[in-house]
């Protein structure tokens, strides 16, 4: 990252004034990296399966899923936390985006079946509806200046009760079972390799390579972080705040989407119920990678790095067979202690602006 | 000297409270005139819906989520919010159900000590208040946010409550008379639970109105250092406010556990999204400072009504899911048009 900005010569005056600012945030991700490190130690020592290549593997795909989903909201917290910017609707949207694909497929086994699409168009369709309903979000939340977490929290309950509608649509009963099928397209989400790399690991790689250039070295990206800083800021210095929080949440969306494609695809089924909770652990994704809730800071290294770790918790505890009541006091317990981090150190560089202004 | 400023601006928009306390007041009477108007249209529609029965189903199904609504509604005038309300339903729901004489499950860890009624439920609302306490306490020294802060508690309270059933139902065998009556009894032909949301509905308006901790709740929301700077104790009355809410929840579990007769994993869960619903229909607004008990009322009821509605037409869950979700956005929209109209 230091390297980037220095090749940069516009922003190393920036860089060099804020460097003390700078320095924390490689450092949280230095400690996230030992702490990976020292968990995997840990997991290896309960249980030695943990380093077994499966078990990697796993952990891999896991962790893409999360991450992709992750680095649509690490997108929309940095953009929009002035005003509150969160997504509550990814877990929804995930499970929208799964059952479209799913259930435009046809393929189901004992089910109606109304349409047969191909796997290639079933999945754009879902992407389209996702980044869609996305973009809906973000035009209630600029259009009307809507609390966001107030409107994805209805986006999320509209998801959730489409994804119903779409599964009970396509297997042609209103039960709650899922549709369960098979497609060589879906399987490479689940089944995939690059070498010895998991497929969606590649596309999580390279989604995350992509967003960090356009984060650090488009006009586009670093408006994003004008934004998030201060919102009137960024309407005064000519950026169209209304279409960039709309473009933001759409991103989220289909981020969302596709985490869901994948999530359909490793199980070869939708269900209905499938990825409830799962915006928790996509927030916990992003604010444990030091994206800062107030907005205006974050990074998308810290954002694979913190899905990496998620994943490893996941992983680990279940492999040691800890019951999942205790994977939830485990998980609320790290989320509350991040942002209490985050909290302090807001605090400590608001109190240095003030000493250097004094 | 920006503190000043701020206070000025207080000074000079005294004036303008008048006005603003006659917005809540046209509020009120717009969602209540919606409410009336559904009631007319589904009673023309459906000679089923006007029985008196069918009010007095809708009534009960009401009473469990709008006596949390009303908590909700002062931590709301605040500008917090609270998303751990469903899990606290479901926990201090286990917790009393399993204190009570009669009560069966599974799992070792359920309580095997068993307490007379009252002393039960008053064990259950003192968890309820406690998950408020720690809520407030959380939100006031750390200053996050309260739906992070509050988003945390949720699954940590879920988690204990996972630990607690061991996923295991808790069931009644036989439940007693005691209990039974806050779910399932009568006084004077109306359901305890109506009562109980009557009593509720009654206290914080009473609460939020004709008490200074009330004037204390608006101020607040309306602006927290001009409030903090007139002396008024803003982390005290954000704590209360919390653990109001906490209790009330706790209360809303008990009732509901007895009402189903049985405590499992899943109760409670989604009841955040009904009661903020509620409250955001019945022109509350989420930027603090603004709404009312009387309004949240009126607010409940109508998203009570249209789901009513829709089983009577017979339409599934799924359905449901997607019409509130629909209204919660509705709602929050018309309140942010009306903001900006009255910006403008």
């Amino acid at each position: 990252m230091s390297t980037l900005l220095a090749q940069n010569p516009g922003r190393q005056r920036e860089a060099k004034a804020s460097r003390t600012r700078r320095l924390p945030i490689q450092g949280q991700q230095l400690a996230l990296v030992v702490l990976i490190a020292l968990l995997a130690a840990v997991f290896t020592t309960q249980s030695p399966e943990f380093l077994s290549v499966a078990s990697i593997e796993n952990l891999l795909r896991s962790a893409s899923m999360f991450g992709i989903v992750g680095l649509g909201l690490t997108i929309v917290v940095i953009s929009t936390g002035s005003i509150g910017g969160i997504d509550l609707s990814v877990g929804s949207m995930m499970a929208l985006g799964g059952a479209i694909g799913a259930g435009l497929l046809g393929t189901a086994f004992g089910a109606a079946n109304p349409v047969q699409l191909p796997a290639a168009l079933s999945m754009l369709i879902a992407l389209v509806v996702t980044a869609a309903l996305g973009a809906l979000s973000g035009l209630l939340i600029s259009l009307l200046k809507l609390a966001p977490f107030a409107v994805t929290l209805g986006m999320m309950s509209v998801a959730r009760g489409l994804t119903y509608l779409v599964i009970a649509w396509a297997i042609g009963s209103s039960n709650t079972a899922g549709v369960t099928f098979s497609d060589p397209l879906f399987d490479v989400f689940g089944l995939g390799m690059v070498g010895p790399i998991p497929t969606i690991t590649v596309l999580f790689l390279v989604l995350a390579a992509l967003i960090a250039f356009v984060l650090k070295a488009t006009t586009f990206g670093r408006s994003l972080f004008v934004l998030g800083g201060n919102a009137e800021n960024a309407r005064l210095a000519g950026i169209n705040v209304r279409r960039t929080i709309i473009i933001v949440f759409a991103l989220s969306g289909l981020l969302a989407g596709l985490g869901g494609l994948i999530l359909t695809g490793r199980l070869s089924s939708a269900s209905p119920l499938a990825a409830t909770g799962y915006e928790l652990e996509v927030i916990m994704v992003a604010v444990i990678g030091g994206t800062s809730l107030a907005g205006g800071r974050g990074s998308i290294l810290g954002t694979v790095l913190a899905a990496i770790l998620v994943s490893e918790i996941d992983t680990g505890l279940d492999m040691m067979n800890v019951d999942s009541f205790y994977q939830y006091l485990v998980k609320g317990t790290i989320l509350v202690v991040a942002v209490v981090l985050d909290k302090a150190y807001q605090a400590r560089s608001s109190r240095k602006l003030v000493q250097q202004s004094a | 000297m920006s503190s000043t400023a701020q206070l000025d601006r207080q000074v000079v928009e005294a004036p303008k409270r008048g006005l603003a306390r006659l917005n809540i007041q046209l509020e009120n009477i717009a969602s209540g005139i919606v409410l009336v108007l559904l009631v007319i249209v589904l009673g023309a529609v459906s000679p089923a819906f006007l029985s008196f029965s069918n009010f007095l189903d809708i009534a009960r199904v009401v009473a469990i989520t709008g006596i949390i609504a009303v908590g909700m509604t002062l931590v709301i005038i605040t500008g917090g919010i609270d998303l751990s309300v469903g899990s606290t339903v479901g926990l201090v729901g286990a917790v009393t159900a399993s204190l009570v004489a009669g009560s069966v499950s599974d799992n070792a860890l359920v309580s095997g000590v068993k307490l007379p009624v009252p002393l039960a439920v008053l064990v259950g609302l003192a968890v309820g208040a406690l998950i408020g306490l720690i809520n407030g306490l959380i939100i006031t020294r750390t200053k996050i946010e309260p739906f992070m802060a509050t988003l945390g508690t949720m699954i940590f309270v879920k988690g204990l409550l996972y630990l607690y059933t061991g996923g295991y139902p808790i069931t009644f065998d036989p439940m007693p008379h005691g209990y039974a009556f806050l779910g399932q009894g009568a006084m004077f032909g109306v359901p305890t639970p109506v009562v109980f949301f009557a009593v509720a509905v009654a206290v914080l308006w009473w609460l939020s109105r004709r008490m200074s901790v009330g004037r204390a709740i608006y101020a607040i929301g309306g602006n927290p250092e001009a409030a903090r700077l007139s002396g008024l104790k803003v982390d005290r009355t954000k704590v209360f406010v919390y653990t109001l809410l906490g209790l009330l929840a706790g209360l809303a579990g008990i009732i509901l556990t007895s009402r189903q007769a049985s405590a499992d994993t899943v109760i409670g869960t989604g009841f955040e999204l009904i009661a903020i619903s509620g409250v955001v229909i019945g022109g509350t607004s989420l930027t603090g400072g603004r709404g009312s008990v009387i309004g949240s009322l009126i607010g409940v009821f109508i998203v009570g009504v249209i789901q009513n509605a829709l089983n009577l037409f017979g339409a599934s869950t799924q359905i449901q899911y997607v019409v509130t979700g629909l209204v919660l956005l509705l709602a929050i929209s018309l309140d942010g048009i009306a903001r900006r109209r009255r910006r403008t």
